[in-house]
């Protein structure tokens, strides 16, 4: 039966791809309209970091009055010790705290004897009271737990003060009564009143970047343009008048693993960034060009971006509300045109290939292929391909070349001038042949933008028409 | 905390899902590659298939023909179908020379002889006419290239030669028979002139495998030629014909230059039991700049079938039962009119004149119109729309039509043949010499519009009945037949035995195969 090597001139593709039907939109890349110029966003993942204030609530109410003299008249007298720091308290629901209280009888006989604070409440509504029996010119110590006490001071004009009241059940005499009142550990749900400013826990967080291997080749070899860093901060409460929440001495800066950092910084080179000051509203702090670094900053591909920051509540020493729910949310998001300029860029990638056994057939009736390719390029990205076919192994069985280049672009940056590029692939019969045993193709690329160190525009109309086709001599085989 | 920060390798993973999308080209476009090759291997098996016709039908067809024991009055013969046996012998040559029970089909004018008796009754039994013949491959290379299960790697000079077998004008293979079960010539006297009646019997057509598809199978496309596949022809069918034919002596002047002038007529009733033929072919297959495919076919063919050969269409809903027999029931049925005149001159010569087949068949049973057609642009083998275009191609579709008419193989003929002998002093018995010139008026099988030109010679060198026949004819591609054949006479029988091509009959593997073979045995009853 005959067999024998025909020549087959066939046409491959002729299709044109634009940009944005290569580069399928998706939730970090998209086009989008800015001054009129269509672009690529591309945007990261938020990160965000939330911190509570807690720490402010902590302990504010320790404090600790002695020899409070109780002057008794028919038994009974009433006192108003002042808060300490200047705290002013409206009102306040404890989760904690203990209150010790010591009764100084300074009269010669027994006597019962009652404290009250009217201010203070009971979880079960009633007021807060302690009585003990205190030996004649003895005393009695109690501690007492505040652990769902609630505190009022509506019925105070001055609400810095803590009242207290003191009456003799029984017992004789009419003498002087003292008491040592202190509060320990106290910690509240809810507090409303004129806390002082205070500094809570300064943040110092981490953001990991997953920079692998095939972005650390980015490194140094591109240059980013219309990128921004948009910081927003939310103040999460269900609260009216929560308490203002200032982060100041804020300080970005981006790590690679070998402990070289980059901080970013503001036009004057001030890698303070300022203050953020937070109200029940959001408030958006960002960074851009014209404020910044910020795209050398991103340009420089830390592995991980540090914030730091210190905070501080109620600066202003107002009066206000908190509530140990509150917190504070803050969200980074990193938005990047697609403006860039970036030269000999390494990057490589494979995927597998799998003939069936038919089409392995089919590829080693060929002997010998000419694939012509006249690439017309409206991108300004210029491709070095090197194309390697592998085994399953990933032994390279033959590699082929081909260029193409970038298109022309104008002063702003975008594509003028489409390029031609004409390109011719041969395949021989032993390439042909591990051709079909290939499993794998690995790209080896080089990409560059239009013009060294110029900065071109990515564009979603941007395209590449391929104008492939081939000559193949076929072998033919009754069979 | 979760972060994605590929800053601009969505870009870059992008651009590489494109160039994923180049690495599935190659795959996707070796698929297509793969889709035709089926199509030109299907092609070439075409081919393979009709070479294997030609190697082993040749043989088969014989064989079938033989079967159909019978006499022949040959008619339908066309411009290029063989005849009778005396006929053949002289390189097919008949229109001023042939006589009586073998005139039928060619000249009725020649129905009656003027040298015979005045009473006449012949009847032939029996008698065949076979004529295969092509252009292409022949028989040995046929074995060279397609014997034998293993393989051959060809050559570019092989290639060639195979080529050139289907190269412009060749790759066409024709086939005709005949047979008679019934024919009869009687002449009661010369002034009431000749009667006959013939039953005939013919199948016969012919197929052309176009060179540009024997050319894109063996050397492939080239950029920026045109094919055509406008030669590409079938047809074939399967008639029988009634004819009644009359001749009559009108004029008679033997003094004169021109000695009797004899006018004959035929009256044909044609049943038709099958018929199948491309009706219309319009094709062009570019690949053109950047090696973009274009082209376009339209293939338009007919066919019909007696109800007894059981053919079934995709369509039908109702199945026939296969009772082919003698007397099957046509498929079409037609009338056709056969006018002649010969006249003898002063000199011995004789001229013969006649158009043959004016008229057509209708055929109404189990027609079918097929449709063939597609258009053809390729300029992306990953665009489903254009593979798909390429994978069915060659699919047609069939519908049924109330009914088809082919006209009959009419044909014009005139032909002069002399008594060299009568010239020729010291030659001995006597030598007949004929010239023709047949003109087929369209293409139908057996006929061609390519006029026919033939020579022959009857040599009867002894007074003992025995004649020596030969002649030179070409067929539709002007290639030579060299005919012989022997006869012999006596008052009772006449006999022929002949070939069209004695070169390939002695020699089968020449390379230009031609079979052909006929045999007459003629019955006289009265007359000479």
């Amino acid at each position: 039966m005959p067999e024998w090597n025909t020549n087959l001139n066939l046409p491959l593709t002729n299709r044109t791809y634009t940009l944005d039907e290569i580069i399928k939109p998706d939730e970090h890349i998209k086009p989008d309209t800015i001054d009129g110029k269509e672009i690529f966003l591309i945007s990261s993942d938020t990160m965000n970091y939330s911190f509570g204030i807690g720490e402010y609530l902590k302990n504010r109410l320790d404090q600790g009055f002695s020899d409070i003299e109780l002057v008794l008249q028919n038994g009974e007298a009433s006192v108003e010790v002042a808060l300490a720091d200047g705290v002013e308290l409206d009102s306040a629901y404890f989760s904690r705290g203990e209150l010790n209280i010591d009764i100084i009888n300074t009269g010669p006989s027994l006597i019962e004897f009652e404290v009250t604070f009217p201010d203070l409440f009971k979880s079960d509504g009633k007021s807060f009271k302690i009585r003990s029996s205190v030996p004649g010119n003895g005393r009695s110590s109690s501690i007492l737990d505040l652990s769902g006490c609630t505190y009022s001071s509506y019925l105070l004009v001055d609400k810095s003060k803590l009242r207290i009241n003191g009456k003799v059940i029984s017992g004789g005499g009419t003498g002087l009564v003292k008491l040592n009142v202190s509060i320990r550990n106290s910690d509240f749900k809810y507090i409303s009143g004129k806390l002082p400013t205070m500094d809570i826990s300064r943040i110092q967080e981490p953001f990991e970047l997953p920079i692998n291997d095939a972005i650390q080749k980015f490194r140094d070899k591109f240059i980013l343009d219309n990128t921004v860093l948009s910081i927003e901060a939310e103040y999460k409460t269900d609260l009216k008048n929560p308490f203002e929440i200032q982060v100041k001495n804020i300080q970005v800066y981006g790590m690679r693993n070998d402990g070289l950092t980059k901080f970013l910084e503001d036009k004057s080179g001030n890698n303070n960034l300022g203050v953020m000051t937070i109200t029940k509203n959001k408030i958006i702090k960002t960074f851009s060009n014209g404020n910044s670094n910020i795209a050398e900053f991103l340009s420089y591909l830390p592995d991980s971006v540090y914030l730091k920051a210190d905070v501080t509540i109620n600066p202003q020493n107002k009066r206000g509300e908190a509530s140990s729910s509150d917190s504070v949310l803050l969200d980074f998001k990193f938005i990047i045109s697609g403006e860039m300029a970036f030269n000999n860029i390494p990057y490589t990638d494979s995927v597998s290939i799998q003939f069936s056994s038919d089409n392995k057939k089919a590829i080693r009736n060929g002997r010998e292929a000419a694939l012509f390719l006249e690439i017309t390029n409206a991108i300004p990205m210029a491709v070095d391909f090197d194309i390697a076919f592998a085994d399953s192994l990933g032994n390279v069985l033959f590699n082929k070349k081909l260029f193409v280049e970038a298109s022309e672009v104008d002063a702003s940056g975008k594509t003028s001038v489409p390029t031609e590029s004409y390109s011719q692939i041969t395949l021989d019969s032993t390439e042909i042949q591990k051709f079909s045993n290939s499993e794998k193709v690995v790209y080896n690329l080089l990409l560059s933008t239009s013009g060294i160190g110029k900065k071109v525009t990515i564009q979603p109309g941007n395209w590449i028409k391929l104008l492939t086709y081939f000559k193949l001599k076929y072998h033919i085989k009754f069979e | 905390m979760t972060s994605n920060w590929l800053l601009i390798s969505p870009f870059v993973k992008g651009g590489l899902r494109g160039i994923y999308k180049v690495s599935l080209f190659v795959e996707w476009g070796l698929r297509g590659i793969y889709k035709v090759s089926p199509f030109v291997k299907g092609g070439l098996r075409g081919i393979y298939k009709v070479s294997l016709f030609v190697k082993g039908g040749l043989r088969g067809i014989l064989l079938f023909l033989l079967l159909f024991n019978s006499t022949g009055l040959n008619a339908q013969i066309g411009s290029f179908g063989v005849s009778d046996a005396r006929s053949m012998g002289m390189g097919n040559t008949f229109n001023s020379n042939t006589k009586d029970v073998y005139s039928s089909g060619k000249n009725p004018a020649l129905l009656i002889p003027s040298d015979t008796s005045e009473t006449l009754l012949k009847f032939m039994l029996p008698g065949i006419s076979s004529d295969v013949y092509t252009n292409s491959i022949p028989p040995d290379e046929v074995e060279y290239f397609f014997g034998g299960p293993e393989s051959r790697d060809l050559t570019e000079g092989e290639k060639d030669r195979l080529y050139g077998y289907f190269a412009e004008g060749n790759g066409k293979y024709n086939y005709y028979a005949s047979f008679t079960p019934l024919a009869i010539v009687y002449k009661p006297s010369g002034k009431i002139g000749a009667f006959g009646f013939t039953m005939s019997d013919f199948v016969s057509g012919g197929f052309t495998i176009p060179s540009s598809l024997a050319q894109l199978a063996l050397k492939g496309n080239e950029a920026g030629k045109t094919y055509s596949l406008d030669d590409l022809r079938f047809q074939t069918w399967w008639l029988r014909s009634y004819s009644l034919s009359y001749s009559k002596e009108v004029l008679n002047n033997r003094e004169g230059f021109i000695k009797n002038i004899n006018a004959g007529i035929s009256i044909k009733y044609i049943s038709g039991f099958a018929y199948t033929g491309i009706e219309k072919v319009s094709s062009s297959f570019q690949t053109g700049e950047k090696n973009v495919l274009n082209g376009n076919y339209y293939v338009e063919a007919y066919s019909s079938f007696s109800d007894d050969l059981a053919v079934r269409y995709d369509y039908d809903t109702v199945t026939h039962v296969y009772d082919l027999n003698y007397f099957s029931t046509p498929a079409g049925s037609g009338l056709g009119l056969d006018i002649g005149f010969s006249a003898e001159l002063d000199s011995g010569i004789t001229v013969g004149l006649a158009i043959t087949d004016i008229g057509s068949i209708n055929w109404s049973s189990n027609v079918a119109k097929h449709i063939s057609q597609k258009q053809l642009y390729i300029d992306d083998l990953f665009n489903k729309e254009q593979l798909d275009s390429v994978t069915d191609i060659g699919s047609s579709e069939s519908k049924p039509v109330a009914d088809y008419m082919t006209t009959l193989p009419t044909c014009l003929r005139f032909g002069i043949s002399v008594l060299a002998s009568d010239y020729l002093d010291g030659l001995p018995g006597s030598l007949l010499l004929a010239l023709d010139y047949n003109q087929g008026l369209n293409n139908k099988p057996s006929n061609s519009t390519t006029p026919r030109f033939s020579l022959g010679t009857e040599w009867q060198p002894f007074d003992i009945g025995l004649s020596i026949l030969t002649g030179l004819s070409h067929d539709e591609t002007y290639r030579f037949n060299w005919s012989l054949g022997l006869g012999y006479s006596s008052s009772l029988i006449e006999a022929y035995l002949s070939t069209l091509d004695i070169i390939s009959t002695l020699s089968p593997n020449n390379t230009k195969p031609h079979a052909s073979f006929a045999f007459n045995l003629t019955w006289k009853v009265m007359g000479n």
